[in-house]
């Protein structure tokens, strides 16, 4: 498991929403993504094949040349060609299967990131409310792209350059080793220093890069908050501030930046470096050995090839080391969603026959263990009828609502559907029962018909107009570019709030459930078109069972039992006119808006 | 864009002297070992006798020269980045600073996710492309040019080949890279479209569950994630092709310099070793090719975020600090009115119709003025001219007896105090957020803004009171609480002009009325103090708009009515149609008898 270090609550690392994860498990997380490459054993297979016969192929073309540089050494000039058209095989072979080699890993990389993200957004979907709503966005997102990203990249391209690195570096150690065994040692000095060089560099490169990608991190926050705010900005006439604020915090960024870049070029320089000089003990020594007769010309010549080439894949392997532990870590992020425990689905499905009449039992609920936000609920209301919540902001009518949608299970008491303990549907099922319109419209990037049937994928153009008509949408959808067919660029977010609102409920409308919940839905729109909407409504609401939550009055008047709220339990319930007489928080309520402030 | 460069141009020179030191540096040694070869081990012009002492001092030269050659490339790296991050973080900063002094219509037309990924990820690409210039650039024009010289000064036959392969190269380089571009962009579009469906999805989680669509949603992700990995896998197919390429044109040029070369070593034109430096020399040109390939993609990218960053920078502010200019002597006799409108009508730009049309209204210092309408009417819209968020596109605006326009912004702005109909709170904690429009504010005027906005007593309750961090989506406060907090933040300021748009629509009734008995007593406060606060309230609600001085009704752009609630209820049938909407006939005997 992960171990996680949760972001500080103050101090300049308080903006990280990430929490910085140090994989203790990479052996587990790597196990677990070889699973998804046994799907795709056949492809890998054969890239095996192909990467180890190319890899024998490139080893022996430096070997032909070597021949060939002895050849002319020795002055046997007429065996040149020979070798050469060897050498030109070996080559052409080489290519050729490189080529099937990068083909094949960008198939299996796609198909295995294909089916991870697959998995990743079943996954997140079928998630509970919970665990979105404790969970920050942005991160769950970054999973699907960034992490999903880093092992797409690393399989495409780093595990068969991977692979085959080490396959060539056994292969050629082979080879050096047939030719001579000082010089294989000496090249093998250098391999050690390039290691050990990277070690050290890579340790050092570390510490700068997560700190700049903390301060990055940082940096896009701010970028987005001041940037999505910019009308209070501009309002307070902060932008001095502001900007000030930002050159601070992108000047720091700056000089870490330059710190972790200027030690992660180095790498190169200095790797380049490390091979030169084994390009110089090659030669130094390989002329003395030459001298002594132990070797030939040509074996200098392939190992002065062979020097330079043995660097290549161990810089390679250098820098994979890191992509790789980058995309291991992401793995792990993505396991660690994956592994949620879902929602559970389980249930009968909901009869056809249902009446709706709904009864909350001695309900307590709370989202966080000390605070108790539903206290001994208990209320019956009857198929059909219409009752309104009302109550101060936090009062608990929004978590009646999801204690019913079943996005939250209960702590204590029952809920019962039909005299059913709504426990015993499957939520899917019950879900379908239940239309609601909520406080904040969520719409789709889609056309307006798309939106309006969301409920009922297949319905009718004229089922589609009768419910925008219901809801006194159809007014501003004549107006819009392409009406129905107007496709809604960002979620809607081009249209007014009331706008929103009103496809809501015209896609509510069209839904035509048993129950209908409107949490606070019409405060938005002014109460001349909510009195239209209401109209409808109530046609609408006939034979369904309704339950209204607002803090306007004028909404629920017409509510056939009113239940007033306060810290999570009913304090007073029953008609208008009653509670009027009553006296009581109702009456209090209601003579403030028409007392107006003077109170 | 390049001026950026200019107060590094010192840095950038440095670099391209350090790397093109580290070229010439590599592309010496071969030569050295051709030395070691023909000289020191085949004695080719010592009639074949090795001189070993020839061999140790070569190979000394060759190690100092190769250490060199690696601190001129960490010195390179040192510089190209000062260089290229510099740059990235002035052009990064005046981004910033351009885009909070652009008007609402700039930001609208750019869009803030188009913004935000503009100074982030933009910015980054350009930043890569300058050092992958500096850097790349040099290094493989300078393997090019120098190699092939090095090349030529061997033999003249290698010439030749170097002459066919490098033009071949060049020409598959350039296909690949003229190929693949398209498919980056195709590629940059799929991602979105993915990132759009995940979003809106974890974002719409209630909604797709209430209803039921999970398999639906699953459904719509899996065509965008198939349309991702068809894209990427066509981007990488057609980079497969590349390398296998390039490498066979290696191969032969190799091939056949040494064939070449063997007939020239029968002839003594040249001695082995020679052979050996030119396999070299052909393998560093041909790598330098394939760099300035890698090269010429991250251009290709650079330009494009160059060319968006342009967009931004270029831009001038469309709404800009006025001159200081002549009051309009009419409006200025005695006290001026706080503010008042003039014929002035507004639209979109690109839209044919107003949305507001010809509005003439007067605000009286001291004045409380409510703002009523159906939706869309343009009560927030009218509020926007007088900070200037929008310029009417008719008419005129004054705010204290001058025309806004030549107002210097943050003057006008200084004198208002505007509270949104969206909130948008800051990651810092409550006592920051209420401070925040005040350079400095002490923890007994933070108490008191939040007092008189009906803040204090939640605030309070909270874990660790005004020093609570309000965390992003402010999961940890409801509606009505963030309302409060935005209240107070502009009483805090004691602004001459209070404008509440639609501000109260999340608060109950008891919390609104105890708000606007607060609100009272604070204006009677600062009149007593001799300053006079006026206030221009969007209201949905009767009971709300009751509360002013007067009532300006809108509707369809249009100013129908102003006047008193009672006065309109007289001579506004509209404004009646509105209260009887809010009002039950059975309380309205009540509201007679009140009015």
């Amino acid at each position: 498991m992960a171990k996680k270090q949760a972001a500080p609550l103050i101090g300049p690392h308080r903006h990280m929403r990430a929490p910085v994860e140090h994989a203790m498990d990479r052996k587990a997380a790597c196990l677990r993504l070889m699973q998804y490459f046994r799907a795709e054993r056949w492809r890998v297979a054969l890239l095996t094949l192909i990467v180890a016969v190319s890899v024998a192929a490139g080893v022996s073309a430096p070997v032909f040349m070597s021949w060939a540089i002895d050849a002319i050494t020795a002055a046997d000039y007429d065996k040149v060609p020979g070798i050469l058209s060897w050498m030109f095989g070996a080559c052409a072979l080489y290519a050729v299967l490189l080529f099937f080699q990068g083909r094949l890993s960008a198939r299996l990389s796609q198909s295995i990131i294909r089916h991870l993200r697959k998995d990743l957004f079943e996954k997140i979907n079928g998630l509970p409310l919970a665990y979105l709503d404790r969970h920050p966005h942005g991160d769950l997102m970054s999973r699907m792209t960034n992490d999903a990203d880093n092992i797409a990249t690393v399989i495409s391209t780093s595990l068969g350059t991977m692979f085959a690195g080490i396959l060539f570096l056994l292969g050629t150690t082979a080879v050096m080793l047939s030719f001579s065994v000082p010089m294989t040692a000496l090249t093998y000095l250098t391999a050690v220093a390039t290691v050990l060089a990277t070690k050290y560099i890579a340790a050092k490169m570390g510490r700068y890069f997560r700190e700049r990608q903390d301060l990055l991190g940082q940096l896009n926050s701010m970028v987005e908050e001041q940037v999505t705010a910019v009308r209070t900005v501009k309002a307070y006439a902060r932008e001095a501030q502001v900007a000030a604020k930002f050159v601070q915090m992108a000047d720091s960024l700056t000089k870490t930046g330059i710190r972790a870049e200027s030690i992660g070029s180095s790498m190169g320089p200095i790797m380049n470096t490390i091979s030169n000089f084994s390009f110089v003990i090659v030669s130094v020594f390989g002329a003395y050995f030459a001298l002594k007769g132990w070797i030939t010309v040509g074996v200098i010549s392939a190992f002065t090839i062979y020097s330079k080439q043995f660097s290549r894949p161990i810089n390679e392997l250098a820098q994979l080391y890191g992509q790789i532990e980058t995309a291991l870590a992401g793995a792990e992020r993505i396991f660690a969603v994956l592994d949620e425990p879902g929602e559970r689905q389980e249930g009968r499905e909901v009869p056809e026959t249902v009446k709706g009449e709904i009864e909350f039992c001695h309900v307590n609920f709370s989202y966080v263990p000390e605070k108790r936000v539903i206290d001994d609920f208990s209320l019956k209301i009857g198929a059909g009828r219409k009752i309104a919540l009302v109550g101060a902001t936090g009062s608990g009518k929004t978590t009646i609502v999801n204690l019913l949608m079943r996005f939250y299970e209960i702590d204590a008491g029952k809920i019962l559907l039909d005299g059913q303990d709504i426990r015993t549907y499957a939520p899917g099922s019950l879900r379908k029962l239940v239309g609601i319109v909520l406080q904040d419209t969520v719409l789709f990037s889609d056309t307006v018909r798309y939106n309006l049937a969301y409920a009922k994928p297949g319905a009718t153009m004229e089922e589609v107009k009768r419910a925008a008509e219901l809801a006194h949408a159809d007014d501003f959808i004549a107006h819009l570019p392409q009406q129905y067919e107007t496709v809604l660029q960002s979620a809607g977010a081009e249209l007014s709030a009331g706008q929103r609102q009103l496809l809501a409920i015209a896609r509510a409308c069209l839904a035509s459930p048993r129950i209908l919940i409107l949490d606070e839905a019409t405060s938005n729109v002014d109460t001349r078109t909510e009195t239209r909407i209401q109209d409808a409504m109530t046609r609408l609401m006939h034979d369904r069972t309704c339950l209204i939550i607002a803090h306007r009055l004028s909404t629920i008047r017409d509510a056939d039992e009113i239940i007033v709220m306060d810290h999570g339990r009913i304090v007073e319930q029953g008609r208008h006119e009653d509670l009027i007489e009553h006296n009581g928080p109702y009456r209090a309520l209601y003579e403030t808006q028409f007392a107006g402030q003077e109170s | 864009m390049l001026h950026y460069i200019k107060p590094y141009r010192h840095y950038a020179v440095l670099t391209i002297v350090f790397m093109v030191s580290e070229v010439l540096i590599d592309l010496y040694q071969p030569r050295l070992m051709e030395a070691i070869v023909n000289e020191g081990v085949l004695g080719l012009h010592h009639g074949g006798v090795p001189d070993l002492s020839l061999v140790m001092q070569t190979g000394l030269w060759m190690a100092l020269i190769v250490a060199i050659g690696g601190v001129c490339g960490v010195m390179g790296g040192v510089c190209v980045n000062f260089c290229a991050q510099n740059f990235g973080n002035d052009i990064r900063k005046d981004c910033f600073r351009r885009i909070l002094h652009l008007s609402m219509e700039q930001i609208d037309a750019f869009r803030t996710g188009s913004l935000i990924t503009r100074i982030t990820s933009d910015t980054t690409q350009v930043q890569t492309m300058v050092s992958a210039a500096l850097r790349g650039v040099v290094r493989s024009l300078t393997f090019l040019i120098a190699g092939t010289a090095a090349l030529l000064t061997l033999d003249i036959h290698f010439s030749l080949i170097a002459a066919l392969a490098v033009p071949v190269i060049l020409i598959e380089v350039v296909i690949v890279v003229h190929k693949s571009n398209p498919l980056f962009l195709l590629v940059q579009q799929k991602i979105d479209a993915l990132n759009g469906v995940m979003q809106e999805d974890i974002q719409g989680a209630r909604v797709i569950k209430g209803y039921g669509q999970e398999a639906r949603e699953n459904e719509r992700f899996g065509v965008a994630n198939d349309n991702l990995a068809a894209a990427q896998l066509r981007v990488l197919l057609l980079i497969a092709c590349l390398l296998p390429l390039v490498n066979i044109v290696m191969n032969t040029a190799l091939v056949a310099v040494i064939y070449i070369g063997s007939f020239d070593v029968q002839s003594a034109m040249i001695g082995p070793g020679t052979v050996m430096a030119a396999l070299t020399y052909v393998v560093l040109i041909l790598n330098g090719i394939l760099m300035f390939a890698m090269i010429l993609q991250i251009f290709a990218r650079g330009l494009t975020s160059k060319r968006r960053l342009e967009e931004v920078l270029e831009t001038k502010p469309a709404i800009r600090d006025g001159e200081d200019g002549e009051t309009d002597g009419a409006v200025s006799r005695g006290r001026p009115a706080a503010i008042a409108l003039h014929h002035a009508s507004f639209r979109y730009p690109g839209q044919q119709e107003d949305v507001l049309t010809d509005i003439s209204l007067t605000v009286a210092r001291g004045e409380t003025l409510a703002i009523v309408g159906a939706t869309g009417s343009g009560k927030s819209t009218l509020l926007a001219l007088l900070p200037r968020f929008y310029d009417a596109t008719a008419g005129e605006v004054f705010v204290d007896g001058r025309d806004v326009r030549t107002y210097v912004l943050h003057a006008l702005r200084g004198k208002m105090a505007i509270v949104l109909q969206k909130t948008e709170l800051f990651s810092m904690t409550i006592g920051e957020n209420i401070a925040w429009g005040m350079d400095a504010a002490s923890d007994e005027e933070i108490r008191r803004a939040a007092k008189i906005a009906q803040a204090a007593d939640f605030i309070e309750r909270q874990p660790e009171g005004y020093g609570t961090e309000v965390t992003e989506g402010g999961t940890s406060l409801s509606g009505g609480q963030r309302q409060r907090l935005a209240l107070a933040r502009a009483l805090i300021r004691k602004p001459e002009i209070l404008l509440l748009d639609d501000s109260t629509s999340a608060l109950d009734l008891r919390t609104e009325s105890a708000f606007y008995a607060a609100l009272d007593g604070y204006t009677r406060e600062l009149r007593r103090e001799g300053h006079d606060l006026t206030k221009v309230i969007v209201a949905q609600r009767i009971a709300t708009a009751r509360h002013a001085d007067r009532i300006a009704v809108l509707d369809g752009g249009r100013l129908l009515a102003c006047g008193t609630h009672e006065e309109l209820l007289e001579r506004s049938s509209i404004y009646r149609e509105i209260c009887a909407s809010q009002f039950r006939a059975g309380a309205s005997g009540k509201e007679k008898a009140n009015g």
